[in-house]
């Protein structure tokens, strides 16, 4: 992975996610409560896929008696294999779970060979 | 380690220690508003509770739920939140390398101890957040007392 610049870190929330593999896709559900569409940041760079999530802000208001929601930006990268297709990345967002679904290349599906 | 109460039992009693226990489960239960029944769901869900003049506000992080399986009950002080997140089909479950969601039914009670008035809380789920409005009744609200001077 480049690293060109200094990145300035921010304390960031780790949000949970389930990843499995199928025949041809592997797919990647994270969970971003509270972070609608416009708030997810999806980048494919260098063979590592960033995830960004952030929530809109609003000023809370009253006395807090309860605090356990994590507060801020949800971050999490994944490393992808060469058997990813990265220019076929598609991504849904719905009630706070992102859905991303990445295709493997197709040198990497099993192929039949027939035989003369 | 923690410091353990001396009690003067009189004579050395070997149930002392078991009873000691006992009482101790028993407040640790009564205290604590997660465990005040035997749990008989999978997950639970964080939550934020504030209070202004007017009324408590509710946060709770629930994604990936369908508005109607929200299932959200009042008893006397308590507002209960409940539902289930349905896993995906069966066939995707192979082939998992990190599986760190939580699925199956969640159940969370939460005691607002002053006034409110069940009718009128207002809820609303949006982006995979359940957030609750509660109404404090009008006796609950802090009230302004003018001090008179003669």
């Amino acid at each position: 992975m480049s690293a060109t610049a200094v990145q300035e870190c921010t304390t960031a929330i780790v949000p949970r996610v389930d990843i499995v593999e199928n025949e041809d896709t592997v797919i990647i559900t994270a969970e971003l409560p509270g972070v609608s569409k416009d708030g997810v940041e999806l980048n494919v760079k260098d063979g590592v896929l960033m995830l960004v999530g952030r929530k809109a802000n609003g000023k809370p208001e009253g006395w807090v008696r309860l605090a356990e929601r994590r507060h801020g930006e949800y971050r999490r990268t994944f490393g992808l294999s060469r058997a990813i297709d990265t220019s076929r990345v598609d991504a849904q967002m719905e009630n706070g779970v992102l859905k991303i679904t990445l295709h493997k290349a197709e040198s990497v599906k099993p192929r039949r060979i027939s035989i003369n | 380690m923690s410091l353990v109460k001396w009690r003067d039992t009189g004579t050395l009693s070997p149930w002392s220690a078991l009873r000691d226990l006992e009482s101790r489960m028993n407040r640790l239960f009564k205290d604590s508003p997660l465990l005040s029944e035997w749990p008989t769901f999978e997950w639970v869900p964080s939550a934020d509770l504030r209070e202004t003049a007017d009324a408590y506000l509710l946060d709770v992080d629930v994604p990936g739920m369908k508005k109607d399986d929200i299932e959200l009950s009042v008893v006397d002080n308590y507002i209960t939140v409940k539902g289930e997140r349905k896993h995906e089909s069966r066939e995707e479950r192979e082939g998992y390398h990190l599986y760190e969601r939580h699925y199956g039914s969640f159940q969370r009670s939460f005691e607002i101890a002053g006034g409110f008035d069940a009718d009128k809380i207002t809820a609303r789920y949006e982006n995979g957040v359940l957030h609750l409005t509660i109404p404090k009744r009008e006796e609950a609200k802090p009230k302004q007392i003018e001090v008179k001077v003669n």
